[in-house]
């Protein structure tokens, strides 16, 4: 069974003022399994992010029906639903997103003490994670004081300081520089080595080659995909590309 | 629209008009609120109710404090502004306006706002100060007449207060910009965090401040009626009042900041769900708000304070009212041998006038001497204040046959007894229990207070004394040159001369014999009274000294129903007011923290956390400075009292409680206006939510 199921996701926008309707998704399928790392790509507007934000149950589809581990998340009581997204979902943003109220430190600690865990055992799971992504050293400065890589490897850190079942990635190298992009992509890489199963968002043809399918999005449809199978990374990002200029030609 | 300036000015303004116009509308309403004290004041139609003089003087008093509120309150506003605004004014600037014309648009910007706000409120002056005099004649009673009021010193008043407010706030504006950019403003505020060490010092500071201040409003004596305690008690009152205030912002600044530290310190409080969040925010937060905290904290202290010394004053006074005044009025006369005709006409004059006598009581002999208190030389009193020395106090004789009529008590005196009996006022010492008066030496008898003696005799000493008075004169003439020098302060220093003294003192013999002094107790309220003591003055013509209290108790209601109406009137506005600046507060927070909601719905934080941080927020940055606010004001209690004391008004309510009754109402008021505010915030934070 797929961790994650999307079925005929549509989601109309109407502008409250002028009552305008915009069409973001039409009607999106796609299938996400265990451990997979998958990316999406499409144009600005495409309907990514709402397509995020419909799969977090941030916002509700139109019509259409999202499974998780084969739950509908429409089911899920509004009561339960922060704790859902908590325990199930780690975010990531291409703004970063840390809040300026907190510590790189708490932060990160932010989703455990949100589940209620210990305040001893907190930091045993902080600090190893932490040290692993190479943050430990300004887990007590202040989210305006660091760089934005540093940042974004923090936000990364709290994305999955919980151990979700999904991390859900929006544009997370848009903001850095060539390096910082580099090492955010490497730590992605290790993460879902580890087991991690990545859904993300993105612009770039280097970041989408780091994983192991890439989805298109057009139209407010899964125009196209695109399997990494035994392609070097080389390949897979040549084959990328090119998937990318059909569909930006075809318009 | 030619000029350049004026259009960005205007422009600006337009642009940002939601939050404009709920401003220009609170400084109109505070301009209206200045404009009727004033008109008040100088409204010839208020002289000529009754207390009238009183009231008016209290409405100017009243707005020049209301000015000083009102300023305060709006350079807070506009600093809040001035910060929204930062971002364009730095864009301007980037945009490549020189600073010159920057600040050009800046008093513009300002003049429109000056202007506009002084419009209104003179406006809205106009059209509120019938209904305001209406229900104040109703109140202090007296007559309307019905044409429209535009008191031209209220308008230039008014007008010239706007533009001397908005002085002040260009200034600061002036500073802010030039000092650095706005947005590097922000980024300053947000640095310093790790100065622990120093933010502790500082409160430490902070706290050693606030002790001393508290110290030093302790050290004000209980009774500050004597001239020059008052003085002295005023000067620590305002002294302990700016160290308070420097306090204050010490603590809040950087004393909160220090708390929330060393809670967050601890890993076992720090780590609960909403403790992190709020701590967190609290302290993060409180960086930026600290001064704003400070600030409602010193306006409540003021609230409270004021709302607590008027409720003294009215509890304690409501009781004086009723025991003010003992007697109608009384009437000297030195020919007691002719008073006769003149009280039979009185009294056909009282039947016309339908006004009815309760009692009149004749005294035979009294006199009086004033005495310098010299403390080197004990003859009359063995222990006084000595920071009291040279203040001159009467001392009055009255033969006790006198005394047991009036009074009505039995003294029983011994012939070598003296009564006395103490007025209360001016005397802090104790008294030595024999009187010499050359070689005769009179053991001294205390009798009780009566209401008689206090008001017929004023504040001084009565001695009783039970043969003929003339005896005891003979005394203290033939006594020290001091004593006799000072008979009924006869005598200006430069005038004396043994020979002049020895006349008045003969004269003054004679004419005590045949004097009379009568006690008038007419039924009615003080109006009536009053008309009867009017009454005796024109029946009575030259012959009689007269002397009555009535017209102060009528005063005295004056300012009492005066000081009702003006408390009214300054805690509504300082609702509003506060109500403007937690609607600001919260419509520019939640402006700014709609991104940050987002997130924390991302991380997982559900709905019930984010009311619930949004409201202790509120109630901890509500309630904190009230609370400080009230022990603050716990500590004017000496001074409060001193003051409603030298009004002469023997305080029977407690301050304390009175006090703490009104911190409960302020923080009912408080939280009320807080939490629909916060409502506002959550609608706005919220608000990107909204779709179909
Ligand atoms: N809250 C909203 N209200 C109205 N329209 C929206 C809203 N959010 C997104 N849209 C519209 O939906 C479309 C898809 O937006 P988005 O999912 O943000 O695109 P992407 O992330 O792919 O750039 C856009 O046309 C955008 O204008
Ligand atoms: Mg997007």
């Amino acid at each position: 069974m797929s961790l994650l199921e999307v079925k005929n996701v549509k989601k109309i926008y109407s502008t409250r003022f002028s009552g305008n309707k915009v069409v973001a998704l039409s009607d999106v399928n796609l299938t996400v399994d265990q451990g997979e790392f998958v990316a999406i790509m499409g144009e600005s507007g495409s309907g990514k992010t709402t397509l995020l934000n419909i799969i977090a149950a941030m916002e509700n589809a139109t019509s259409g029906e999202v499974f998780l581990n084969g739950t509908n998340i429409k089911d899920i009581k509004e009561r339960k639903l922060a704790e859902f997204r908590r325990r199930e979902f780690g975010f990531l943003f291409q703004e970063f997103n840390l809040l300026d109220t907190f510590s790189v430190g708490d932060n990160i600690r932010l989703p455990l003490v949100l589940d209620g865990k210990k305040p001893s055992e907190i930091d045993d799971v902080v600090l190893p994670l932490a040290s692993k992504l190479g943050i430990k050293e300004i887990l007590d400065k202040y989210p305006y004081e660091v760089s934005g890589g540093q940042k974004q490897r923090a936000a990364c850190c709290r994305a999955v300081v919980i151990k979700p079942k999904l991390l859900l990635a929006d544009e997370p190298t848009g903001a850095l520089d060539s390096k910082s992009t580099g090492e955010l992509l490497h730590l992605f890489e290790e993460i879902h080595d580890s087991g991690q199963t990545i859904l993300m968002v993105t612009h770039s043809v280097k970041a989408a080659s780091y994983a192991s399918r890439v989805l298109f999005i057009k139209d407010g449809e899964v125009y196209h995909q695109v399997y990494r199978g035994d392609l070097s990374n080389h390949e897979f990002y040549n084959r990328i590309s090119d998937s990318l200029q059909v569909m930006l030609g075809g318009r | 629209m030619r000029n350049i300036y004026l259009k960005i000015a205007v422009n600006a303004i337009s642009k940002n008009r939601i939050v404009y116009i709920p401003y220009v509308f609170s400084v109109g309403i505070m301009g209206m609120v200045l404009y009727i004290l004033l008109t008040l004041g100088f409204d010839s139609s208020t002289l000529q109710l009754k207390g009238g003089e009183t009231f008016s003087l209290i409405a100017k008093f009243g707005a020049v404090f209301f000015f000083c509120l009102s300023m305060v309150f709006n350079i807070y506003l506009s600093f809040f502004l001035t910060r929204k605004r930062g971002k364009e004014y730095s864009v301007l600037s980037i945009l490549g306006m020189e600073r010159r014309h920057l600040y050009k648009i800046i008093i513009i910007e300002n003049l429109i706002l000056a202007v506009s706000g002084s419009l209104l409120g003179i406006a809205g002056g106009i059209v509120f100060y019938k209904l305001v005099q209406l229900g104040l004649i109703k109140f202090l009673g007296g007559q309307i007449d019905y044409k429209v009021a535009i008191s031209p010193e209220a308008v230039a008043l008014v007008f010239f207060s706007y533009i001397f407010v908005y002085g002040i706030i260009f200034l600061i504006q002036f500073i802010l910009l030039r000092k650095r950019d706005i947005v590097d403003y922000e980024r300053t505020l947000r640095r310093g965090h790790k100065r622990s060490v120093l933010y502790l010092l500082l409160s430490v500071i902070g706290v050693v401040i606030l002790l001393i201040a508290y110290r030093i409003e302790y050290s004000i004596p209980p009774d500050t009626r004597i001239f020059n305690y008052m003085q002295d008690s005023t000067v620590k009152f305002i002294i302990a009042s700016l160290l308070e205030i420097i306090a204050t912002y010490l603590l809040f600044v950087f004393g909160a900041i220090t708390f929330i530290s060393f809670l967050k310190s601890r890993k076992s409080i720090f780590y609960q769900k909403t403790n992190f969040v709020n701590l967190s925010t609290l302290g993060f937060r409180m960086k930026r708000s600290g001064l704003g905290l400070g600030t409602i904290c010193i306006l409540s202290t003021v609230a409270i304070t004021i709302t607590s010394s008027l409720l003294v004053f009215f509890f304690s006074s409501s009781e004086n009212l009723e025991n003010m005044v003992s007697y109608s009025f009384v009437a000297y006369t030195n020919e007691a041998d002719n008073a006769g005709s003149t009280l039979v006409t009185y009294s056909h004059e009282l039947d016309e006038n339908n006004l009815n006598v309760n009692k009149v009581m004749a005294i035979s002999q009294s006199f009086n001497i004033r005495v310098d208190y010299d403390p080197s030389a004990n003859d009359f009193i063995e222990s006084f204040d000595p920071s009291d020395s040279g203040i001159p106090f009467d001392i009055l004789m009255i033969d006790e046959e006198s005394y047991t009529s009036v009074t009505g008590m039995d003294t029983n005196l011994g012939s070598d007894e003296l009564g006395i009996v103490f007025t209360d006022r001016y005397m802090m010492g104790s008294l030595s229990q024999y009187i010499d008066c050359e070689g005769n030496t009179f053991k001294l008898k205390k009798l009780d207070r009566n209401q008689y003696v206090d008001f017929a005799y004023g504040d001084s000493i009565l001695l009783v004394y039970p043969g003929d008075i003339r005896e005891l004169m003979d005394y203290y003439c033939s006594s020290t040159d001091r004593f006799a020098r000072n008979i009924l302060g006869a005598f200006d220093s430069d005038e004396y001369s043994p020979d002049s003294i020895k006349d008045a003192i003969e004269g003054y013999k004679q004419s005590t014999g045949n004097s009379r002094m009568y006690i008038f107790n007419i039924e009615g309220n003080y109006e009536d009274q009053y008309k009867a003591y009017q009454l005796f003055t024109t029946v009575s013509g030259s012959e009689f000294l007269t002397e009555t209290y009535v017209d102060v108790a009528v005063d005295y209601i004056g300012v009492y129903k005066g000081l009702v109406f003006l408390s009214i009137i300054v805690l509504a506005i300082f609702i509003v007011m506060l109500a403007v600046s937690l609607y600001y507060k919260n419509l520019f927070e939640g402006m700014e923290d709609v991104s940050y909601y987002e997130i924390m719905r991302k991380v997982g934080m559900d709905d019930r956390l984010i009311n619930g941080t949004v409201y202790i927020q509120m109630f901890i940055s509500l309630l904190l400075p009230i609370l400080v606010a009230s022990i603050h004001a716990l500590f004017s209690e000496r001074y409060v009292i001193g003051i409603v004391k030298t009004l002469n008004i023997n305080v029977s309510a407690s301050f304390t409680k009175l006090t703490l009754l009104s911190t409960i109402v302020t923080i009912v008021i408080y939280m009320t206006v807080g939490l629909l505010a916060s409502r506002t915030y959550l609608k706005i934070v919220k608000g990107k939510k909204k779709e179909i």
